[in-house]
């Protein structure tokens, strides 16, 4: 059942350049227990799509114009684009909870873990002194962290960066939410935390079935933790399937071109040449008319040039899976 | 922290001490003396007093025993207020200074703090406008300036206040606005400044993604971080204070240290002079060392070394 | 776990060095204060330039007769009770003002970049006893210290005195006339104030040395052979520029102050040369009677610090971009 249903959510930043379409029209779904990872390149709105499910994209200059975010949790239905701030701010930490890229900045270095840790329960179910102190440790230690009761007392600075990407977990278990948003969470990591990291995140999803919205660039990881997969283009959302049909059946050019450009060992014993997308990403602020990806699509036709693709819905493999492209596989040369 | 301390505060002597020894050397190295002025006395009488200073003693000697005497905590007789000691003049005047020290201190910050945490929340509205033109204008406009311009207006205008001396709360309130606004402008902007950088922070997206209340992001986490470039400036800012003591001092007509040592330097009143910037280097290097600690309670990635 | 990122498919957008400095002077220009004072400032200046050598008053020419007047037609600004034409004497103070504000702070700028530069390049014991010093200098009574030297070596026939007349003797045809003491003792106020401004630009000049040292475009310089000195004024220096700008700017108008207030006290420029510290001061001791002694010179000084503060502020958020307000 869906937990989390994002449909035309349009983010703009209203800038001195002139009005920035961060995230344009953008609709996804997260089930209960399900992940789905949302991917694309650095400036391809999807930060700005998850920053906007809690809404806390900073207003000036950003601005949600457009859309609904339903949330769904016990009977109840809601949309968050239209929940007042109160309400938001119940839900944020409690129901859904946000892990961010960078551990080593994200947590506040004047203030004590346990504190920081605290705070969650202190504001959503308004536990103090012993008892909360009781609850930090047990999530401390459900994350891994080693002597975790003297951990309570230390800053930020006295822990390593994975040490610290797990108190952030930890923080964001806390009142067990039932949707969790993971920006990025292990790329500021060394190789081996990140895989630690990742599976603990996976661990903790099957322990307490909730859905994940997992935002990467790094298609290995990708790979590894998704149930599916939803593909963002300068802040358009190209296409979205299950994740043995995105990495077997692209059906949207830059999708195809994504995993052309990464090592596969496993297909063809890495023989096959890696090629990288010719030309750059889009400006944000001056997309070209159409669909954005045409510059640098091989397929591009006219109709491309001249308005962006409908959405096209599909089945692959039992799964629904959508495409936003003028040019259907079969007819590209 | 408490070990750092006693550290801390001993490193400061040979600093003193430095200080102490070029004043005592530039005073007597500069042409004129100290009786010079009383054209009319007799070279006799002059030969008197400065026997009666130890003055006609070679300067190596005069030194001995000037350091001696400071150890003793005896910083002599005053040339120019005959029959009291600096000690005396130091201990009448330095609660003086003290007082609109403290008191233009508390006023700097308590407006000044909250001045710039309204220009970073609201910034760019005329809310920020407005702190921040304020604070301008505190910068920019001298401490004599403003307060003849205060006296010109409240005082002999309206009434308020009394034009000068140091006796009731109303004396006061003129020379702590005047001593304070320049302070509290510094303090603004530094505040603005630091609470800008630091709600663009991550953690304090964090602490917003928790479900904090605005006003519980601002207070539990971003003041605190965004506080510490005022804390940086309490050092200089205290000797700024300092500093604009002597003119608030003149201008009020308050018996402060200011007031007494701008006139020792012009009447070569050595002893008073040296006991003087004994005081103001002693409390200028314990306010630096109060505050580097308080930096370091304050931030806990800051080592004290 | 793979490598491969979507980051690494395309390469970055290359930046040219040059627009850093466009985009700044780009931001500057849309800074309507920043412009406006900068403005103000040019025309102050033409102003102490201009007026006291095309003005139809003298800054020293008494008429005791004529006394104190409010400002009128022939005195635009009115006259002290000498009878001096204020304007005249306003703009004089100026050129001395700015004078003391421009020279000490490059008195203090010579210095500071110097200091702080070596100390940062060279890093290792050499930065530890160079800033250990600054620190040291921090803690130090400056301004009590400078007062005291005012007063006890900025008089007539002192050992800097003559000093100056003998520095000056080559050049001139009396140094010993005694209309060059106020040119003497004003030396001593930039020398003073510039000796005593330079650390706070010593650790700025460090700190962004210290971060530039370990970029390529150094490492460069050092392994095709660049000397130590070509090194520090030809490449880490230029690129610091943008703090050290905007410190410098921050300067001027502190300095400004500081020389006001020494006038203020008697410790400054003296009687008959003119700063807006010595005529405010004078204009504060009668203004009850005659207003307008104090009221033009401390508007002029107010709006000139104002000028270069806003200056300075728009120079930093143009230069900065990060912490810059928009």
């Amino acid at each position: 059942m869906a937990l989390l249903e994002v449909e035309d959510l349009q983010t703009h930043f209203f800038t001195e350049e002139g009005v920035v379409k961060a995230v344009d029209g953008v609709s996804f779904s997260v089930d209960r227990g399900e992940v789905v990872c949302l991917v694309g390149e650095s400036g391809s709105g999807k930060s700005v799509t998850s920053l906007s499910v809690l809404r806390l994209v900073p207003d000036p200059p950003g601005r949600i114009v457009g859309g609904a975010i339903r949330f769904h949790h016990g009977d109840e239905t809601e949309d968050l684009a239209k929940a007042s701030e109160a309400r938001m701010r119940s839900i944020r930490g409690d129901r859904i909870a946000m892990i961010f890229q960078d551990p080593m900045t994200s947590l506040n270095p004047y203030m004590r873990i346990g504190q920081q840790l605290a705070e969650v329960l202190e504001v959503h179910q308004n536990l103090r002194g012993d008892e909360a102190r009781k609850r930090c440790l047990e999530m401390l230690e459900a994350v891994g962290i080693p002597g975790a009761a003297s951990r309570l007392d230390d800053h930020p600075h006295q822990l390593s960066g994975g040490m610290r990407q797990r108190v952030v977990i930890a923080m964001a278990l806390l009142c067990a939410p039932d949707l969790l948003i993971a920006d990025e969470p292990t790329t500021a990591l060394d190789v081996t935390i990140q895989a630690q990291i990742l599976e603990l995140i996976e661990e903790r999803k099957e322990q307490m079935g909730v859905g994940v919205l997992f935002i990467t660039h790094d298609l290995g990881v990708v790979a590894k933790m998704a149930d599916r997969v939803a593909v963002m283009y300068a802040g358009r959302l190209v296409e979205q399937g299950s994740v043995d049909a995105i990495f077997e059946q692209p059906q949207h050019p830059y999708t195809e071109a994504l995993l052309r450009s990464i090592p596969r060992v496993d297909t063809d014993g890495g023989r096959g040449r890696l090629e990288a997308i010719d030309g750059l990403p889009p400006s944000p602020a001056k997309l070209p008319p159409g669909c954005p990806f045409h510059p640098r699509c091989r397929y591009a036709e006219d109709r491309c040039r001249e308005r962006f693709p409908e959405r096209r819905d599909l089945e692959l493999d039992g799964h629904a899976h959508q495409v936003s492209c003028h040019v259907p596989p079969k007819e590209r040369g | 922290m408490g070990s750092y301390a006693v550290k801390r505060l001993l490193g400061l002597i040979p600093t003193l001490l430095l200080v102490v020894t070029l004043v005592f050397f530039l005073v007597r190295l500069a042409p004129g003396g100290p009786f010079d002025a009383e054209r009319a006395a007799p070279p006799e009488v002059i030969a008197a007093l400065e026997a009666k200073y130890n003055l006609d003693a070679p300067l190596g000697e005069q030194y001995l025993s000037f350091l001696g005497d400071l150890l003793k905590g005896d910083l002599g007789y005053s040339f120019k207020y005959p029959g009291r000691t600096v000690n005396e003049i130091i201990g009448m005047s330095l609660p003086v200074s003290m007082t609109l020290g403290f008191w233009a201190m508390i006023v700097a910050l308590s407006f000044g703090i909250p001045l710039g945490m309204i220009g970073a929340i609201r910034q760019n509205t005329w809310k920020d406008t407005a702190a921040m033109a304020v604070a301008m204008v505190g910068i920019s406009i001298p401490r004599f300036v403003l307060a003849p311009l205060l006296v010109l207006w409240l005082s002999l205008g309206l009434y308020l206040f009394p034009v000068a001396r140091w006796e009731t709360w109303r004396h006061m309130v003129l020379p702590v606005i005047c001593a304070a606004l320049p302070t509290m402008a510094y303090v603004a902007r530094l505040t603005r400044g630091g609470m800008l950088e630091v709600i663009r922070a991550d953690y304090i997206r964090t602490a917003r993604a928790k479900g904090l209340t605005e006003r519980q992001v601002v207070l539990r986490h971003a003041l605190r971080g965004g506080l510490l470039p005022v804390v940086s400036f309490l050092g200089p800012g205290f000797s700024g204070l300092l500093v604009g003591s002597l003119v608030i001092e003149q201008i009020f007509s308050i018996p402060g240290m200011g007031r007494y040592f701008v006139e020792a330097a012009q009447n070569r009143d050595y002893t008073l002079v040296m006991g003087m910037t004994l005081v103001y280097g002693t409390l200028l290097m314990v306010l630096n060392a109060a505050v580097d600690m308080a930096y370091a309670w304050l931030d806990p990635r800051v080592k004290l070394s | 776990m793979s490598e491969a990122t979507v980051d690494h498919v395309t390469a970055p957008e290359a930046e040219a060095g040059s627009s850093l400095w466009r985009d700044a002077w780009r931001r500057l220009k849309k800074n309507r204060a920043a412009v406006v004072s900068a403005v103000i400032l040019a025309v102050m200046i033409l102003g102490c330039i201009f007026v006291p050598v095309f003005g139809s008053h003298d800054y020293a020419t008494q008429d005791l007769a004529l006394g104190a007047t409010a400002p009128s037609g022939a005195h635009w600004m009115g006259t002290d009770p000498l009878g001096r034409d204020i304007m005249a004497r306003v703009f004089l103070g100026g050129r001395v003002s700015f004078a003391v504000g421009i020279i000490a702070t490059l008195v203090s700028f010579a210095i500071g970049v110097t200091w702080g530069g070596v100390a940062g390049y060279f890093g290792g014991r050499v930065d530890s006893v160079m800033m250990r010093a600054v620190d040291v200098l921090y803690t130090f009574p400056f301004l009590i210290l400078v007062i005291l030297l005012q007063v006890f070596f900025a008089n007539k026939d002192g050992a800097f005195h003559h000093l100056f007349q003998k520095a000056i003797g080559p050049f001139v045809t009396d140094a010993t006339d005694p209309s060059w003491f106020p040119v003497f003792q004003i030396n001593f106020v930039f020398a003073a104030l510039g000796g005593i401004s330079w650390l706070t630009m010593a650790r700025i000049v460090r700190g962004q040395v210290i971060a530039l040292r370990e970029q390529p475009f150094v490492e460069a310089a050092r392994s095709i052979g660049v000397g130590h000195t070509a090194i520090i004024f030809r490449h880490l220096l230029p690129n610091a520029l943008g703090p050290i700008i905007v410190y410098t700017t921050l300067t001027i108008p502190q300095i400004m102050l500081t020389e006001a207030f020494l006038s203020f006290l008697g410790m400054g420029t003296q009687e008959p040369l003119s700063s807006w510290g010595l005529l405010a001061s004078k204009g504060a001791e009668v203004m009850e009677l005659y207003p307008w002694m104090l009221v033009f010179p401390a508007v002029m000084l107010a709006l000139t610090l104002f000028c270069f503060n806003f200056l300075g502020d728009g120079l930093r958020d143009a230069l900065d971009p990060r912490i810059r307000k928009d």
